[in-house]
This record gives C-alpha cells, structure tokens and sequence, in this order.
C-alpha cells in the first residue's frame, strides 16, 4: 500500500512536470503563430507599397 | 494486513484516485499529440512564409535591404491594459515619435486605433531609436533597439490621475431641481493643460446631458448630448479652475417634460469616473 503511494505520487510528479513543459511549449507556439501573423503584416504592407 | 472496514476504505479510495490518474495520462496524451499537430502546421507556415518573402521585392520605402531592417510596434497602454487609441470615442489618440541616434525624426503617427493598425509594424533600419509617445499632455520615452529580421513590441503604460467623486447634490429653487455631481479637484491638480475625461460608470443615467462646469461656474463649460453610453467628455483644466468640477445633469430635449426630484434622485445612483487617462467603458477596446 505504502509502495503503491509512492509510486503513485511519484507518477504525479512527473505528470505535473510534462503539463508544464507543454505549457510552455504552448506558449512559445503561440509567439510563433503572432510572428507569423506579423510577417505577413508586413507582407502585405510591402505588396501594397510596392503596387 | 487485516481488512477491516477503515482499510477497505483508504483502498477503495485509492483505487478511485488512481483511476482519475489514469483520465489525466489520457487527457495529457491527447494534449500533447494535439501539440504536435499544432507545431506542424506552425512549421509549415513558416515555410511557406519563407518562400513568399524571398519573392517579395526589397522594400521600395528605404534605401536598406529587408536583411539589415527590424519591425517594431509601439502600444500605448492604460492602467488597464487597453489599448488608448482603440477606446471608443476618445477625442484624441496618442502619437509616437521616433528619432534615431543623432536625434533626428524617423518616424511619426498614430498608435493603434484599431484591429488593422493593430496588427501593423512599422520597418526600421537596425540601431537605437528613441521613441516618445505622448497622450492627453502626457509624455513617456524610451529607448529601443531594433535587431535586423527580427519583429518586437514596446508597450507604454500611462500612469492616471484620477478625481474622486465626492459628492451628489441635489437643490431646489424657484421651483426646479439643479442636481450636480461634483469632483474636488483641490490638493490633486497640478494645473498642467490636462484633459479628465468624464466617463459613465455604470447604470442609472442613460439619457442625459452633461456639462462640466469649473468652479461650479459657467464659464468654460463644455458639454456633451450623451445618449447610449456616449459618456465621453474630454474637459480642459486650466490653472484658473483649480477648485471642483461640477457635472450637472439635464434632459435631453425628447423627455418631454422636465425631470421630476425623483427621476434626479434616480440619476444619483449613477456614478462617473473623471480622469486623465480613459477606462473602456464600453468593454470593445482591444
């Protein structure tokens, strides 16, 4: 019962780990999507003057 | 270890807790693989972005080639985090000047104003840039550096003075009812040519006309028909009105008759924000 605690809390540990480590992932994939929507901003900007 | 009944409890209990361990492995499996979906097709953007660019001419407006330019967006922030000039019917909206190194200007204009400006960088070549951006008499500068192909932001955050509503009164004489809701601007006002936008906060006045009156009196008085939230009113102080201001209320011309005590008395309730740098009353700021 005991070893079955530890390695439960254990499990959780390391689950815990992961989901903060996919949040921050997440994070950095949504400063990816706002770079891409910047660039093609500027994309557009670029095309306009260049018409 | 002899089951008894507190055992067989803890047991049963952990099974449970085990059990619901076990839906979040699965839920943070499917999150993740959901993560990894996501990724590739943000790499695939990417990709096909590159490939739109390196077909795009350099850019026509400055002499420097798209590898030595940076893009910057300036945001201009208040206290809440909104963005000023996307605030609905504000009189004006803050400018941003930039100057280079020698302390000539680059650049000016508007910060945003809406989700188009919003979504809009401005090219700079790479170096140091010092950018100003002023609102309602206020100026904030910073200094920045803008890195070749590289996109940033720099945000600036106005700080806001704000007068406190004291006081509601409501008087009568010759016959009629001269309600005001007064600010005291005493101990609080620096005498700066500021503007306090006069703002609703809430329900109680829906159709009513404001006027802002220093001093209590009637010179300088502006006015606004505020109708449906268009509770905005940009007021001048001066140094000659260090005092209170006074905001009375009167019926917009379609009532009909004039306001009964208990009608004003219902208009009390409303509550008004006067300050120098506007809320988003209307929640729609960006």
């Amino acid at each position: 019962m005991e070893q079955s605690y530890k390695d439960t809390k254990q499990k959780i540990i390391k689950l815990w780990d992961k989901i903060n480590e996919l949040i921050l992932l997440e994070e950095e994939l949504f400063k990816r999507i706002e770079e891409a929507e910047a660039r093609l901003t500027v994309i557009n900007q670029k095309l306009n003057a260049n018409q | 270890m002899q089951i008894n009944n507190y055992n067989r409890f803890k047991l049963n209990k952990y099974k449970n807790e085990n059990h619901k361990l076990l839906k979040i492995f699965d839920l943070y499996n499917c999150l993740e693989s959901d993560y990894g979906l996501k990724k590739s097709r943000v790499d695939n953007i990417f990709n096909k972005l590159s490939l739109i660019e390196n077909r795009i001419p350099t850019a026509t407006s400055g002499s420097s080639s798209t590898s030595a330019v940076g893009y910057l967006k300036i945001l201009a922030k208040n206290p809440e985090g909104k963005e000023i000039g996307t605030i609905h019917r504000i009189a004006t909206v803050p400018i941003y000047t930039i100057y280079n190194s020698s302390g000539s200007i680059v650049a000016t204009g508007n910060t945003p104003v809406n989700s188009q400006t919003m979504a809009q960088y401005i090219e700079l070549s790479a170096g140091v840039y010092t950018i100003k951006v002023s609102f309602n008499g206020i100026n904030i500068t910073k200094s920045k550096t803008i890195a070749s192909g590289i996109y940033s932001n720099i945000q600036f955050d106005f700080v806001r003075k704000e007068l406190a509503m004291y006081d509601f009164i409501a008087s009568c004489y010759s016959g009629t009812v001269e309600p005001f809701y007064q600010f005291n601007m005493t101990n609080s006002f620096d005498g700066e040519s500021t503007s306090y936008y006069i703002q609703h906060m809430g329900p109680g006045v829906s159709q009513v006309l404001l006027t802002a009156k220093p001093n209590g009196g009637y010179t300088g008085s502006c006015g606004i028909n505020a109708r449906a939230g268009d509770l905005v009113l940009p007021f001048l102080a001066t140094s000659d009105n260090n005092g209170y201001i006074q905001i009375q209320i009167d019926p917009p011309d379609d009532w009909g008759h004039f306001p009964t005590m208990e009608e004003y008395v219902l208009g009390s309730s409303a509550k008004f924000h006067c300050s120098t740098i506007p809320y988003d009353e209307d929640n729609t700021a960006l």
